[in-house]
């Protein structure tokens, strides 16, 4: 894993915790993520905000930072993301708001509505949010983070049998929903 | 292999992580299955299309921003996890927090009712704390959990109160980036003292309970239209009363203590640049000059007519009188810009000739518009306190805010002794955010514009985005308490910050003590409008009619040269740009800064033109014919970042032979011209009169019916001859 080389070096770089190495070496990648989970910019900021506050606080002299780091840092800002979301109860308005999105609605009935790869792109990311989190998370940690399967095993706490198998019925269920939406076409 | 376990791979097939022999099972399988064929067609045409929409560029920020990380790295030192520095973080968890006072309270009760041990004790707050934080299935609560608890008991219990009491000072808006002071008494000494007196004496009018309806009249005069004046003149002259006293009141209680002082500290602050002299065409062909699009000259002017005074000669600048006014030119489609000329008999006789240039940029379709990052930086001194200040700064922000678009970030900082960080940079579709924000601001103290600017670009730094409109917007009564040495900075600072493509705007409020030199200053070192906001109406223009222009801009650097044939004009004159002038090889040198323009904004340059003997009238030049004039503009497109320059030819066929001929726009630029001559004393509109104006403006008046601002200008030039003029 490549991961676990970089993180050694993180360790050895710094005096005592590394954290401003740590923050710059994943804030982008976990903002990236907290963005796609939250569609919102400002939100993502707070959710890793929080992230690496628990990080910090949980830090204690003599840790170093082992390969799970990257895990335990995506599962928190995904945890984050799910805390957010109930709290400000979002979830529902949310879909509702992707199910009265007038681009999805327009293209359901007609057959012949060309989508510019724009709109299709919108479409795909509008129907995604329209998934289960847990669903969403392993397919943007798999296609957008690339991580490895044990990672996200070990993100997730799934085996990563289980991980698979996720990611299949996520994929299909997502092509079922742009076929009826008339994304792509059967 | 059969159908079913083959279709359950196919995702992991395309995605290319099954191992070779799985691999190569599927796809045998796939080989003699059309069903699991169109299947994988399906998935992999999904998969394409959720790479694709993945990799196409999102909002997503690829930084926390010094603040958060300082917040971050703070929380290391910090023994006992105290809340600090964080209205976002407040707004956020809130709930958390009631949620933690019952935990608390549960707890207690608990430990009240069962004599539980220790360790008893213990377990029944790490489930709290999990009942806490998690939710649903929050696992790190285990991998930290014995920092969990020891954090729950030392986090949950004491800090409800002081987590209260945090909670108080932020809603008094004290809570976040008080930084240590920058004296700045020691830059200006007495004279700030002076000033800090006469704004926080300033501040205090409104409050008096008597001065209630002069606070009602002076809120419906700054809305008022001017046409109607008349009906609120009572209104009016309590209003002036309470100005006067405003004014007067400070300084006489100064001049008992410290005469020297008070006859120092200025009331206004304009800076005179002369009037541009006739220049002859033989030895000067060339006439060069920056654009400006700022109109703040004329609405500062309304405002004070208004109060029945007319504004000193330097506060008067003629370029921004006549770009105040819509001259209907046709946008191009294509290009960015397009020169528009119209030459006519001077209506002020005179015998000579004007021509008027006029440059319209192309309007941004709603698809090129870009998203705009937006740093507010409002002046919340004590001088701003007063509904004509600060109420109009919140009526305007609110209005901003309603029309900004979904991709659009706004930051906002107050700024009086101290720059204080109201809401940092969150998206426009958070409108309750923001409002709270804007609602949140306080005015009192002194003026520490400084801070307040650095601590502005150091936010819209951390938030630049690439391809986006990145501006920090100023507004302020212009009073700051700064030396020489300090506007030398903040000046070097904006115009390194433009080089980087952060520009500075700034909307200049209030009148009675107003510093239009520093905040005009400011705006062209930032490549950014200067606007003077005096009603809602004026708010309601800038910011949500000419939005798009104040966010958009679509040209930087723009410079505009006239080349006059000698031939055929004798000497000419430019009105007003005195401020604005370059040398005539500066105009090809793209080092040179110039203003900038916003989406479909115009710009307007009027001439005055002595033309030689055989004059056009007598038509029928002689061949060959001669070019009058020619007209170059060139600009750096912001789109491309590519200098272009465009050129039209002034033909003398074109001139229009009488005033009555020219189209209403022309009649009415000139006319808006020597009204603002003769506003600022002109040697070159001596002989004439208000009343001329007036007689020439009424017909416009009456063909251009719809336009507003046409029938206030003319209420402003019959009401010019009686009013007197002010400091």
């Amino acid at each position: 894993m490549d991961g676990s080389g970089r993180d050694a070096r993180l360790a050895a770089s710094a005096e005592g915790p590394p954290m401003e190495a740590i923050v710059a070496e994943y804030e982008t990648a976990l903002l990236r993520y907290a963005a796609r989970m939250l569609n919102n910019p400002t939100a993502a900021r707070d959710v890793v905000q929080h992230t690496f506050i628990k990080l910090v606080r949980g830090w204690k002299p003599g840790m170093h930072a082992s390969p799970s780091l990257k895990s335990w840092l995506y599962r928190v800002t995904h945890n984050e993301a799910i805390d957010y979301i109930r709290r400000e109860s979002r979830l529902q308005v949310l879909h509702e708001k992707q199910a009265n999105d007038p681009a999805m609605s327009v293209c359901t009935n007609g057959q012949n509505c060309p989508m510019t790869d724009g709109e299709k792109h919108d479409a795909v990311l509008s129907l995604m949010h329209t998934l289960h989190p847990r669903e969403q998370q392993v397919l943007l940690l798999r296609l957008e983070e690339g991580l490895s399967y044990r990672e996200i095993s070990r993100v997730t706490g799934r085996s990563e049998g289980n991980v698979g198998n996720l990611l299949h019925h996520t994929v299909r269920k997502l092509s079922i929903s742009l076929k009826k939406a008339g994304v792509i076409t059967p | 292999m059969n159908c079913a376990a083959s279709k359950a791979l196919l995702t992991l097939y395309v995605l290319k992580d099954l191992d070779e022999v799985t691999a190569t099972t599927v796809q045998s399988h796939l080989d003699d299955c059309p069903a699991c064929r169109a299947a994988l067609q399906d998935i992999d045409s999904t998969l394409g299309l959720l790479r694709d929409a993945l990799a196409a560029p999102t909002q997503a920020p690829a930084q926390l921003g010094s603040v958060r990380r300082t917040r971050i790295l703070d929380k290391r030192s910090v023994k006992r996890p105290t809340i600090v520095s964080g209205v976002s973080w407040f707004t956020h968890h809130h709930r958390a927090l009631a949620a933690a006072a019952a935990a608390v309270f549960v707890v207690g009760m608990i430990s009240l009712i069962l004599p539980a041990t220790k360790s008893d004790r213990e377990v029944s707050l790490c489930v709290v704390a999990e009942a806490l934080e998690a939710p649903q299935e929050l696992d790190e609560v285990q991998s930290f959990k014995d920092m969990q608890c020891e954090l729950v008991l030392k986090h949950a219990l004491p800090s409800a109160p002081e987590r209260k009491q945090n909670f108080e000072e932020i809603t008094f808006g004290h809570a976040t980036m008080v930084k240590s002071p920058v004296s700045m008494r020691g830059l200006l000494g007495n004279r700030t003292a002076a000033l800090q007196q006469y704004a926080g004496a300033a501040a205090e009018m409104p409050q008096d309970d008597s001065k209630g309806d002069v606070r009602a009249g002076s809120d419906r005069s700054g809305l008022s239209d001017v046409s109607d004046k008349s009906h609120k003149l009572p209104a009016r002259s309590k209003l002036l009363a309470a100005e006067v006293h405003a004014r007067r009141g400070p300084e006489k209680m100064l001049s008992k203590k410290e005469a020297v002082e008070a006859g120092d500290a200025p009331r206004w602050n304009f800076t005179a640049h002369g009037v541009n002299p006739f220049v002859a065409t033989r030895s000067e062909p060339f006439s060069t000059f920056g654009i400006d699009v700022d109109t703040a000259s004329y609405t500062l002017t309304r405002n004070m007519m208004t109060q029945g005074l007319l504004p000193p000669a330097e506060a008067v600048r003629t370029e921004e009188f006549v770009n105040a006014f819509d001259y209907d030119y046709v946008a191009p489609s294509h290009r960015t810009f397009r020169i528009y000329t119209e030459l006519a008999p001077s209506p002020f006789g005179r015998g000579l000739h004007m021509l008027k240039i006029g440059v319209k940029g192309r309007r941004l379709g709603r698809e090129e518009q870009r998203p705009a990052v937006l740093t507010f930086l409002v002046d919340t001194s004590g001088s701003m306190n007063a509904p004509e200040r600060i109420g109009l700064v919140r009526k305007a922000l609110r209005l901003l805010v309603e029309n900004l678009g979904p991709n659009d970030q706004v930051a906002v900082i107050q700024y009086d002794s101290h720059a204080r960080l109201l809401l940092e940079h969150t998206a426009a579709s958070e409108k309750a955010r923001i409002l709270q924000a804007i609602n949140r601001m306080q005015c009192s103290g002194s003026t520490n514009l400084e801070e307040g600017m650095n601590e502005a670009y150091r936010l819209a730094a951390d938030a630049f985005m690439g391809g986006a409109e990145n501006r920090v917007l100023l507004l302020s009564d212009g009073v700051a308490n700064l030396g020489n040495v300090a506007v030398e900075d903040i000046l070097k600072k904006i115009a390194a910050y433009r080089k980087q493509g952060i520009f500075c705007s700034v909307f200049g409020v209030g009148s009675g003590s107003y510093d239009d030199t520093m905040l005009e200053t400011l705006a062209n070192k930032g490549d950014g409008v200067y606007t003077f906001l005096d009603s809602e109406e004026e708010a309601r223009r800038v910011f949500v009619d000419d939005l798009a222009a104040t966010l958009n801009t679509i040209a930087a650097d723009v410079k505009i040269q006239v080349e006059f044939n000698p031939n055929i004009i004798k000497q000419y004159r430019q009105l007003g740009y005195e401020n604005r002038r370059l040398k005539k090889e500066d105009f090809r040198n793209d080092a040179v800064d110039a203003g900038e323009v916003g989406s479909g904004q115009s710009v307007t340059a009027l001439y005055e033109l002595d033309l030689r003997p055989h004059p056009l009238s007598k038509r029928r030049i002689a061949l060959p014919p001669r070019k009058l004039a020619t007209v170059r503009v060139r600009y750096r497109r912001i789109d491309t970042g590519r200098v272009e320059e465009i050129e039209r030819s002034v033909w003398p066929h074109e001139c229009v032979p009488t005033l009555n001929k020219a189209s209403s726009s022309f009649r009415l630029a000139t006319t808006v011209a020597e009204f603002a001559e003769l506003l600022r004393g002109s040697p070159h509109a001596k002989g004439s009169t208000y009343e001329e104006v007036a007689a020439v403006l009424r017909p416009i008046a009456l063909e251009l019916h719809l336009d507003k601002r046409v029938q206030e200008l003319l209420q402003m030039v019959m009401a010019a001859e009686s009013t007197p003029r002010g400091q």
